[in-house]
């Protein structure tokens, strides 16, 4: 439901401007131009990068649902349309999924590595309260385990008043959600001699589609990273959580090469020979440049009245379809400038 | 001397009362300095073989293992029981994360290593520069079964062992029939070796095989079956998708139970939550693959179903060892449909290229060569040739035994390519051969109507022990008899409050 309701979002927002992967590559965050413009066009920030471990062939299948459930129609050219009815089904049961919980372009890369050092830090503790230093972690990647590592060490000496405080800021936490999906978070819990529930557990337990379990638990996190870091004195240990965590977005290193040349006043001709790279890679580059960087002088590439006419063009035939803004525009304007000025333009 | 310190190293690192059946004996040749190939039942305690000379001697053990996951979970099980100079090192580890573990190797008494990254030069370099003592082979019998196909980099473990100056070599093996064995040997070029073979039957579990018509009648009888036992048990099925649509089923149709899948492709946390889960008595009944099970050590397994059946009686025999460790009787129970021969059939068919596949594959090889020789990543040469990944890899280190693929690169040369083309065509189909007569021979245990006790172990060893309960269904056993203790109810917990409270031990008494 969850995921079909994203899903479902997406479409309605793309239109017919976008091919029916790009909703796809937009909840695994892919980390092309191309998606991340798409994203912010589109205003779908919120999903970008929401579902990493989405399988291609579980959102072929429910595409294929909704079309068959004439919620959405599939078009030759792979793109896909919101129907009526649609449109209609999005409207009543706006009220009833937490759509308002994701903020994936702020936390898509946050919240897997939030989670991992809540989960082995309880474990953690929890054990060792206990006395048992025999346990097998439920997380064993090495970030999350130094992390916590170096947290225990600071901790283990009050072991009974962190677990105290942990639980009231948990509890507190959670009051912000509603049973059933506090119920999910405290279920996927790993504790002393009792281990949290897989995927398949919380969907059989709740009558819920396997499918929305990890967004259920993605929209959780997102959302208490959110309350955290707008509580910060409420929540003195979360606030821990949150210090180091990885950076989002920033642009691909090699965009950051050609970034630094331009910079030295070389135009995109000759960076391509430079970096014996195709032209339209360059420019791939500088899309990506402007997207994430405030200051881009876009009037280097697209005077006044071009953008004028770019944007003038976008709003007549309510489309972000470069093919589509090409035709309306003069000659001149070529397919590069349309995507600076779209990328540019993205925060409306 | 090292040897006093056995036992009194076994308590306090391993927190292990006494030694198993051949593992001392075992153990003693190797801090003599003896070779030893071991072929241990499943269950019975193979890893300790190695892991406590490990842990006495002075320098590292290499411990070279088939599958990253089965690495993982060793390490992982070490460091829990308190042995934390252990580490595994794989080929997907990322460069940050390898370059930190290759620098602090010195500081490790065990290292998990996979075939293939023991043919880095950086990885032989740094292993060259430390002391090691011991070199074990598990799972050794994956040099015979998969080296001379797609993991080519079995076959050269022999010269690894050579450049670290010849340590001690172990080589495990839970099914290594004679014919293996002479395999390993012959590979390593160990002639010496001193083998210990321990018959791997087990006398507490019974064997037993039902016919039924359709794949509806294997649901039925499982969930009959399960609604009298509430014991511990793994179902096994060939098909990850398979693991999930029955889980579904069992769930609705037995609400007292606790049941969930597992197969390789799930995330890791959920992997790890439902093994520790089962160990702890909070899942009743796992359908699964085959990748359950090498890492974990329940004692109390009491049934094993197969949905389907595996490719080899040597599968069957690692899958059911997986009972009844604590010697209470334990039951396996494989279903049988008209018809279930054609899911192995085509596993078997797509392991490798087709031999009439050949010619046209060879053909697309030459184009791309005529473009560029250097090959482009394997995942486009996936999808240019239509061939799996497996497949790939297999035709691969067959062109590089013929000379025809060097550093990534084709190598054009007409009378070459052709003498290659025949010999790979030949080699597909003896393989295929003798996997058919694989295959064939389980197809003939399950449809022999003598003791399945003693078909199964003929191929393997000489005589069996006496079974301690009921032998086999061809022998005369009925469900009806079998009372095996069973899981009791546990109590549930209703709000996420109260959860979390029990989660934080807040309430408890200090």
């Amino acid at each position: 439901m969850l995921f079909d309701y994203i899903v479902m979002s997406c479409c309605s927002r793309f239109k017919d401007g976008r091919s029916i992967s790009a909703v796809y590559h937009l909840l695994k965050g892919k980390r092309s131009i191309q998606t991340v413009q798409d994203s912010h066009l589109y205003q779908l920030n919120r999903f970008y990068g929401i579902y990493p471990m989405l399988q291609k062939q579980d959102f072929d299948k429910h595409i294929h649902k909704l079309a068959d459930g004439n919620l959405l129609a599939l078009y030759n050219d792979n793109t896909a349309k919101t129907t009526a009815r649609g449109e209609n089904w999005l409207h009543e049961h706006q009220e009833h999924v937490p759509i308002n919980y994701f903020n994936g372009m702020d936390y898509y890369q946050k919240a897997p590595v939030f989670l991992e050092r809540l989960l082995l830090l309880i474990q953690t503790m929890t054990n060792s309260r206990k006395n048992n230093f025999h346990f097998i972690p439920v997380i064993d990647k090495s970030v999350a385990t130094n992390w916590v590592k170096k947290q225990y060490q600071q901790l283990y000496q009050n072991q009974a008043v962190f677990l105290n405080q942990l639980h009231e800021e948990l509890y507190q936490l959670l009051k912000n959600y509603s049973d059933m999906e506090a119920n999910i978070f405290v279920d996927s819990l790993t504790g002393y001699n009792h281990y949290g529930m897989s995927r398949f557990q919380i969907a059989e337990l709740y009558g819920l589609n396997q499918l929305d379990i990890p967004l259920i638990k993605t929209a959780i996190i997102h959302r208490m990273l959110t309350i955290i870091s707008r509580n910060t004195a409420v929540y003195p240990l979360f606030t821990r959580f949150l210090q180091d965590l990885p950076q989002e977005a920033g642009i691909t290193n090699s965009a950051g090469k050609t970034k630094g040349l331009l910079n030295k006043q070389y135009s995109a001709e000759e960076i391509a020979e430079m970096r014996h790279l195709k032209l339209n890679t360059i420019y791939d580059h500088m899309v990506e440049i402007a997207l994430y960087d405030e200051n881009f002088p876009l009037e280097t590439y697209v005077t006044a009245d071009e953008q004028k006419e770019i944007l003038a063009a976008a709003k007549k035939i309510s489309s972000f379809k470069l093919k589509a803004i090409k035709q309306e525009v003069s000659e001149a304007i070529s397919y590069f400038q349309i995507r600076l000025v779209l990328a540019v333009e993205k925060i409306s | 001397m090292i040897k006093e310190k056995l036992n009194e190293q076994l308590r306090n690192q391993f927190h292990i009362s006494s030694f198993r059946p051949g593992q001392e004996e075992i153990i003693n040749d190797i801090l003599d300095g003896y070779d030893v190939l071991a072929v241990l039942p499943t269950g019975s305690g193979k890893s300790l073989c190695y892991q406590l000379p490990a842990s006495l001697f002075k320098g590292a053990t290499i411990v070279v293992s088939p599958l990253i996951s089965l690495m993982e979970d060793q390490v992982r099980q070490l460091k829990a029981t308190g042995f934390k100079a252990a580490v595994a090192l794989n080929s997907f580890m990322n460069p940050r994360e390898k370059k930190r573990v290759l620098q602090q190797l010195d500081q490790y008494k065990l290292i998990y290593l996979s075939p293939e990254i023991l043919q880095h030069q950086d990885i032989i370099h740094r292993l060259k520069q430390m002391m090691i003592d011991l070199f074990v082979i598990d799972e050794a019998h994956c040099i015979s079964q998969w080296g001379h196909e797609f993991r080519p980099d079995y076959l050269r473990l022999g010269n690894v062992i050579k450049q670290m100056n010849n340590p001690t070599v172990m080589a495990l093996s839970a099914t290594a029939t004679k014919e293996v064995q002479n395999d390993i040997i012959t590979s390593l070029n160990r002639p010496g070796i001193v083998s210990h073979i321990y018959p791997m039957d087990r006398e507490n579990i019974t064997l037993t095989v039902q016919k039924v018509n359709e794949d509806r009648q294997k649901q039925e009888m499982i969930i009959k079956l399960l609604k009298r036992y509430r014991v511990p048990t793994l179902i096994y099925f060939s098909s990850k998708r398979k693991t999930e649509e029955i889980a579904v089923i069992l769930s609705n149709k037995l609400p007292s139970h606790r049941i969930a899948y597992y197969h390789g492709g799930m995330d890791q946390v959920d992997r790890i939550s439902i093994q520790q889960q089962f160990m702890n008595d909070q899942i009743d009944v796992i359908c699964c693959t085959s990748a359950f099970g090498m890492g974990i050590n329940k004692q109390d397994i009491r049934l094993i179903l197969h949905y389907h059946f595996p490719l080899q009686l040597e599968s069957y025999l690692q899958e059911i060892g997986r009972a009844g460790r604590d010697g209470k009787s334990s039951v396996s129970l494989l279903l049988y449909a008209p018809g279930d021969e054609v899911l192995p059939k085509s596993m078997l068919a797509n392991e490798l290229p087709s031999v009439e596949n050949i010619n046209h594959l060879f053909r697309e090889l030459y184009q791309l060569y005529l473009q560029n020789p250097q090959l482009p990543p394997a995942e486009e040469v996936h999808e240019m040739l239509e061939l799996n990944e497996i497949q790939w890899r297999f035709l691969r280190y067959q062109m590089e035994r013929h000379g025809i693929i060097k550093e990534n690169r084709l190598v054009f040369q007409q009378e070459r390519w052709e003498h290659a083309i025949r010999h790979i065509k030949a080699f597909i189909a003896e393989r295929s051969v003798l996997k058919d007569r694989k295959l064939d021979e389980i197809i003939g245990w399950i449809n022999n109507e003598q003791c399945l006790r003693d078909h199964l172990y003929k191929g393997f060893q000489s005589g069996y022990n006496t079974p301690l309960y009921a032998c086999c269904s061809n022998c005369g056993f009925s469900f009806t008899s079998w009372q095996p203790e069973q899981t009791q109810a546990s109590e549930n917990v209703s709000s996420w409050e109260a959860k979390l409270k029990k989660l934080f031990f807040i309430g408890d008494q200090p």
